[in-house]
This record gives structure tokens, C-alpha cells and sequence, in this order.
């Protein structure tokens, strides 16, 4: 497969200084007998947002679900091939699940906050995680980094419903770095978001990234251009039986795929004539 | 209008301003090669179509930038085209120029062999904008390149008509008509790097990268 390779001919400075968070080889999922995803092989790099872009179906969410063992709550679920994360192989027998999802947190596309109020939103994985030491602290400091302290420190006993989405998108993202991570998976995090919300939520990401490597799924590539450092484009393709697999067709960094991409499928998607 | 009708629109918007500049640059090189005044007057007036042809490029571009967002070839595309209208504007400036030239030194004692070299570069900067415009449609890298080789012609007689001007004495007429000629053949030369900038333009649409020929 061409252009998978990251394509780094003028960054050699940044090769030398990118370290790797993920390194995927060769992974492929299944459901079943079914093949969401086969043969991906890229890697990822720490304090930089990588994008996956592409068409539904083409396995993108699948992936990064991988990428925190969200899958093993599938009972058909089969990941097979090699994700090292920071040189540890997740699916280790010896690596425990609930670890890997403190340390690789998940933003989904649906807000989606316990019915209780803000500050326990956020307390509740620090219990579970036994961050319990200087607890308002912690959740003061969480929902600072998530941009949302100034608009809910006068009520953070307030029912977390009761926030607008995007402040609720914030506050998952709060509960999510309260307990820590290195690595912040969204998958299309501002779907359900208007285009304010959705700014703050980017403009978020850009602060987050100092601290945190975030990959995103989105399918919104202008929002794919905006944020990301690289960015990989996934597609389907039709199988024997007439089922559709996704597939990795290029990764590269998000100036050379928005203005440059090496394969054709890639231009023809992100200049919206695909298919 | 889809995406593909209004990049469409904008490449041929340009490819006839192109046509025009160019057959406007070829008038004002005639104009000056037979001391043609009247000729020189009647060309003077087109710059006003050129720039008009400039500015729907610049707006068009800039509401397919707002409405689009173009990526990509797309977005390689209308840059160049955008870039490219500048220069021809340009061009269109220096058929002005020459037009100027040819009033003002109608009545001086130029040496022939002055006039000779300015008519000559006038040519050369027609052969390289409209080779260039042909790179730029056909995007042809190679004939990029070989037009923008040819720069070099033109500023050997850049540095040919500096070298002869400064063995010349006379009175203050012909001081005076030199100092035209002069002005006018650096405008000349200017007019080569316009044709070498859209060179670049070509291979910078066909390859994304940019690099200075």
C-alpha cells in the first residue's frame, strides 16, 4: 500500500524529535466473520492530534476503539496484529483493561454525562481510580484544563444535564483528564455541537495537545484540516461476499493530505468527489 | 454553480485575459519597433480591459475561497490562477510602459542599435508570457523550465544595453532618450521574471511544491 508510510522527506528535524504513543502493525479487526478493518499499520505521536478521516463504514471508529480495548466489551470483537503503546503491546495478557482506559481515555460523539451533578461527574472515575487525595482540587483542576471552570465553579452541584451540549462535551472531556491520561481518543466529538461549541471544543484541543496526544475521528475534514498535525484517510472496499472492509489508503502529515495528498482516493475525498 | 464549473470559469477567465495581454504586449512591441505613436495611444487604452479582466479573477477567487474552501489540486489550482493574473496585470502594465516610451522617444536621436536591442527583449518577453500561459494550460513542467531558461537571453541583453549606454556621449537630447531606453528595457527584464514567476506557478500546480527556477 503507497503513502502509508508517514511521509517525512522534509521533516527530518521532526523525526528525531517525534516520539511514537502507538505503533500499529499489521492490525486488523474483526466481528465475527466480518473484517471492519484489516492491515493497518501506522504510527502515532505523542503531543500531536492526529485526524482519521473517511466514509462511513471504513473502520475509523473501529480502530481507535482498539486503541483502548473499548472493543473487548464486544463479544465478537477480534483484534489481531500489534498495537504497542509506548512500547507495551495492549492486548498483553498481562495488561490490565481497565489501566489501558486510564491511561488512553475516550471521548465519544454524544455527550454523554452521568445524570448527577458536575462535580461528581468528575469524581466518580477519580474514585474508581483511587485519585481521591485532594479530590476538589483535582476536580477544580480537571474542569480548568477542560476549558469549562469559569462557567460552572459557581455550580458544581448543578445536574450535569442541565449544561448545554457543548458544556457537556467539556465536562466529559474534564472527566476524562481528571484521572490523568497520556492519551485522549474523540471519536467525532463535535458532531452533536454547533459551530460555537464546536470552536471552544477545537480551540481546546489546541491547549490539550502540550499535555495530552489526541487522536480524533471526524468527518468533518475542513475540522480535520483545522486541528490536526497528521491525518490519516481510511476507506472501504468491497469484499467477495459483498461486504465492505475498511482500510488504511494514506497517512501523512495534515499540510502535505490537505494540499499535496499522494493517492488519488485521498484527493478525491477530501475535495468531496468521492464515490 | 458546482465546485468544478466555477474552477473551470476561473481557468478560462484567465486564459483569456492571457490572450489578451499577451496579443496587447505584441501591439506595443510593434507600436515601438516602427515609432507607431498612433499605434502606441490606441494600445494604451486596453489596460483598462486587462485590469477589468484582473479584477473578476480576484473576485471570483476570492468567493470561491469564502464558498468552497478548496483542497488539494483544487486548492493548488486557484492559487496559481490567482497568482498568475497578478503577473499578467503586470504584463499588461509594461505594454503601458512601452506604449509611454514610444511616445517620448519618437522625437530623440536613439542610436539604432539601442532600439534594436529594446525591440528585441520586447520580443522575447511575448515568446516567454505566452509560453508560459501554454505551460501553465497544458501544465507542462519541461516547457516551464525551458521557457524559464530563456530568461537568462533576456537579461544578457539587459546587461548588453547597460554596457553599450555607458561608452555613448551626446547631448542633452540623446542623454535624455538613453534615459527612456533604459528605464524601459529594465521594465523589460522586469517583464522576463513576471514569465519566469508563472513558470514556476506551473510546476508548482502539477508537483505542490514550490521552487524558484
Amino acid at each position: 500500500m503507497k503513502g502509508v508510510t508517514l511521509n517525512m522527506e522534509n521533516k527530518t528535524s521532526s523525526k528525531i524529535d517525534l516520539d511514537s504513543v502507538f505503533s500499529v502493525k499489521n492490525v486488523s479487526v474483526n466481528y465475527g466473520d466480518f473484517v471492519a478493518v484489516k492491515n493497518v499499520s501506522m504510527e502515532m505521536y505523542k503531543n500531536k492530534i492526529t485526524a482519521f478521516i473517511g466514509p462511513s463504514g471504513c473502520g475509523k471508529s473501529t480502530l481507535i476503539r482498539s486503541f483502548n480495548r473499548m472493543n473487548d466489551l464486544v463479544p465478537s470483537a477480534k483484534v489481531s496484529g500489534e498495537i504497542l503503546y509506548q512500547g507495551i503491546n495492549l492486548y498483553d495478557q498481562n495488561v490490565d483493561p481497565v489501566q489501558v482506559r486510564r491511561r488512553i481515555g475516550m471521548v465519544f460523539q454524544k455527550p454523554n454525562p452521568f445524570p448527577k451533578s458536575i462535580k461528581e461527574n468528575i469524581a466518580f472515575g477519580l474514585r474508581v481510580n483511587n485519585m481521591t487525595d485532594n479530590l476538589d482540587d483535582r476536580i477544580e483542576k480537571a474542569l480548568t484544563q477542560a476549558a469549562l471552570w469559569d462557567e460552572v465553579k459557581k455550580d458544581l452541584d448543578k445536574n450535569a444535564l442541565d449544561l448545554s451540549g457543548g458544556q457537556q462535551q467539556r465536562l466529559c472531556i474534564a472527566r476524562t483528564i481528571a484521572v490523568e491520561p497520556d492519551t485522549i481518543l474523540m471519536d467525532e466529538p463535535c458532531s452533536a455541537l454547533d459551530p460555537v461549541a464546536t470552536k471552544k471544543i477545537e480551540d481546546l484541543m489546541q491547549l490539550l495537545v502540550n499535555e495530552f496526544s489526541i487522536l480524533i475521528v471526524t468527518h468533518n475534514m475542513h475540522q480535520a484540516s483545522r486541528v490536526s498535525d497528521y491525518c490519516a484517510f481510511f476507506t472501504t472496499k468491497a469484499t467477495e461476499d459483498g461486504r465492505r472492509t475498511g482500510e488504511l489508503v494514506e497517512y501523512n502529515d495534515t499540510k502535505t493530505m490537505f494540499t499535496n495528498p499522494i493517492q488519488s482516493l485521498t484527493e478525491e475525498y477530501i475535495s468531496g468527489r468521492f464515490g | 454553480m458546482s465546485l468544478d464549473t466555477k474552477i473551470k470559469n476561473l481557468e478560462l477567465d484567465l486564459f483569456s485575459m492571457g490572450e489578451l495581454v499577451i496579443k496587447t504586449l505584441a501591439e506595443a512591441v510593434k507600436a515601438l519597433e516602427t515609432r507607431d505613436v498612433e499605434l502606441a495611444e490606441v494600445v494604451k487604452k486596453k489596460d483598462g480591459e486587462v485590469d477589468k479582466a484582473y479584477l473578476k479573477i480576484d473576485k471570483d477567487w476570492f468567493e470561491l475561497m469564502a464558498t468552497e474552501q478548496p483542497v488539494a489540486k483544487d486548492l493548488r489550482l486557484a492559487t496559481s490562477i490567482l497568482q498568475a493574473s497578478l503577473h499578467l496585470e503586470r504584463l499588461g502594465d509594461l505594454s503601458v510602459y512601452l506604449c509611454k516610451t514610444t511616445k517620448e522617444i519618437s522625437n530623440l536621436p536613439i542610436p539604432e542599435s539601442l532600439h534594436k536591442i529594446i525591440v528585441e527583449m520586447g520580443y522575447m518577453v511575448i515568446d516567454m508570457s505566452s509560453e508560459a500561459m501554454e505551460s501553465l494550460k497544458s501544465k507542462d513542467i519541461e516547457l516551464a523550465l525551458a521557457t524559464a531558461n530563456k530568461d537568462k537571453e533576456i537579461n544578457n541583453l539587459y546587461n548588453k544595453m547597460l554596457n553599450e549606454v555607458s561608452n555613448i556621449s551626446g547631448n542633452k537630447d540623446l542623454y535624455t532618450g538613453l534615459f527612456r531606453l533604459i528605464t524601459c528595457v529594465r521594465t523589460l527584464e522586469r517583464g522576463g521574471d513576471h514569465a519566469v514567476d508563472i513558470c514556476e506557478l506551473t510546476a508548482f500546480l502539477v508537483s505542490g511544491e514550490f521552487r524558484e527556477f
